[in-house]
């Protein structure tokens, strides 16, 4: 336990002044920055059905946060942090170290996982942030309620539900060294999971690239939930072993 | 009583399929030795690196250290062993210092470290930049400090003096002789500056094609592959001819000299009395060490010749 901690703990100082990091805070406030602009531009059209424009305005983000851009970060994050290690070839340096190889990869995973959780966290802020300037130039929003309960259920639910889809691309970032395996396989199942949209509930709760959108939903959460982070940690743990155990580095 | 073993190997092999990187190589490195590892290209010095190192898996064979048997599953016994693994490429978006840390991090060693082994490879002073803007050799006493880190008794160097210019090779050298005398640490190192190894090394080992051709001293390996003898006669292509007659493998230098290996230093002797009973002066004859370069270029291209 003390090896995987000090292993985290390396992780996280190899992610100084990396583009993984920027993106953790970029990727959320980009999602935020694009929905505020479409309701700047046509915010009356849409506000004029809602209760409550802010909470369609979160549900917005939301959707399109847990559809495609959790998925697209994961993989992104993944390839990311591995490249850090592929570029340079440092896994010989490393793997000569006294160290076991699984906390090293185990570790890896953790970070990500880690990023994922941080830009899960900027997002509702960013969502209320944004809430708050649409409050102040829009006068219908005034006593427009903050969706704190939907974003933080939401966004929390589909995190923990994408871990399935996180180990899978984070296994493939590891075991390939070229960025395009992990990235195109993620990208083609993004885009299948878009196509898939309106395929049953119970598919897209399996589904590794959908689980989080179908985790967001009020229907039915729990098993995208419960599938994506017990298959994530399997998946984990299979993949840290399997890589571990390799000969060629 | 013998002397400890730093590095042994028993009888190891390594395929790649079936191509053979190293095969049956018996390994004998003394403890607080420089031993010098020469090889030309593709003769299985990274893969005897990467397998003292744990990194591979032998075919075939035992890996020991320090007299403890080399387990990739098993870390402990890395413990001991410092690495520079070919060109170090550290992380371009840290400092010198940061990059240090990481490793530090990863094996649970004082903060305090760090700067020692800044130190050591006299780094100190652009410790704070970007690793980015690191030349070629700063990047190398970077590899190095990270190599020292946890004091290791044996250091295993690829090419460690790639990329240093003079000044910084003359501080290589200084730095591994004090950590031999101070420390006794053992220092196994490859290099293509012969020059270089000649300098520091007082082992060396010869691999060529997956095989061992030498293992030893350096002063057994020169009375091994005898000296050269250098003479200057009147009239060298009818000297060469004759000496080529008689069984002497002779070279003629481009200053007109010529150059031949002796096993004997009677030979000299022989060869002076062939010359002159056939009409050739002798103007200067001298027996000269050869330089490991010479030596080394002659035991590969016997080698090749053998096969």
């Amino acid at each position: 336990m003390t090896e995987l901690m000090r292993a985290v703990s390396a992780e996280s100082l190899k992610l100084k002044r990396t583009l993984a990091l920027r993106l953790a805070v970029i990727a959320p406030l980009f999602i935020v920055l694009l929905q505020f602009g479409v309701y700047m531009a046509r915010g009356e059209d849409v506000e004029r059905a809602a209760a409550n424009p802010a909470l369609g305005f979160a549900r917005g983000i939301v959707t399109l946060w847990t559809l495609v851009f959790l998925p697209f970060w994961a993989t992104l994050a993944a390839s990311l942090c591995a490249s850090l290690d592929h570029n340079g070839n440092h896994w010989e340096q490393i793997f000569a170290l006294p160290l076991r190889r699984w906390p090293i990869y185990a570790a890896k995973w953790i970070i990500v996982f880690g990023l994922l959780v941080f830009s899960s966290t900027c997002l509702p802020l960013f969502t209320v942030g944004a809430i708050e300037i649409l409050k102040l130039v829009r006068v219908e929003w005034g006593g427009a309620a903050l969706p704190w309960g939907l974003l933080l259920s939401g966004v929390s639910r589909s995190c923990g539900a994408c871990l399935l889809l996180l180990s899978l691309q984070c296994w493939l970032a590891l075991r390939w060294r070229s960025f395009l395996v992990a990235l195109g396989i993620g990208i083609a199942g993004i885009m299948s999971g878009i196509i898939l949209i309106s395929a049953p509930l119970k598919f897209l709760s399996l589904y590794p690239w959908t689980a989080a959108a179908a985790a967001a939903s009020p229907q039915e959460p729990l098993l995208p939930l419960i599938w994506g982070m017990c298959g994530g940690l399997l998946f984990a743990v299979l993949a840290c072993w399997r890589l571990a155990i390799r000969e060629r580095l | 009583m013998p002397a400890s073993l730093a590095i042994e190997t028993r009888d190891v092999t390594y395929r790649y399929g079936s191509l053979t990187a190293v095969e049956a190589l018996n390994l004998q490195v003394p403890t607080g030795s420089i031993c010098g590892f020469l090889g030309p290209n593709g003769a299985g010095k990274t893969t005897t690196i990467r397998l003292l190192l744990g990194l591979l898996k032998p075919s075939c064979g035992t890996v020991l250290i320090d007299g403890q048997r080399v387990s990739r599953t098993d870390p402990e016994i890395r413990s001991r062993i410092g690495a520079l693994i070919e060109s170090p490429s550290p992380y371009p978006n840290l400092t010198g210092r940061e990059n240090l840390e990481v490793i530090r991090r990863l094996l649970g060693l004082a903060p305090a470290t760090v700067s020692e082994a800044l130190q050591l490879v006299q780094l100190v002073k652009d410790a704070d930049r970007l690793v980015r803007t690191y030349s070629l050799g700063m990047r190398q006493r970077l590899g190095l400090a990270v190599a020292l880190l946890g004091d290791p008794k044996l250091l295993v160097l690829d090419e460690p003096a790639n990329g240093l210019d003079p000044a910084g090779l003359h501080d290589l050298r200084d730095l591994l002789r004090t950590l031999v005398r101070q420390r006794g640490a053992t220092v196994f190192l490859s290099s293509h500056l012969l020059a270089e190894v000649e300098q520091i090394a007082d082992h060396v080992v010869i691999l060529d094609r997956s095989h061992l051709l030498f293992q030893g001293t350096l002063g057994e390996f020169q009375a091994q592959c005898g000296r050269l003898l250098m003479l200057r006669v009147d009239w060298p292509e009818n000297a060469v001819l004759l000496l080529r007659q008689n069984g002497w493998g002779v070279e003629a230098r481009p200053d007109g000299a010529l150059s031949m290996p002796v096993a004997h230093a009677s030979d000299a002797g022989a060869i002076n009395a062939l010359l002159v009973q056939h009409g050739v002066a002798v103007h200067h004859l001298e027996q000269e060490q050869a330089s490991l370069e010479t030596l080394f270029l002659r035991v590969t291209s016997r080698s090749e010749e053998h096969d």
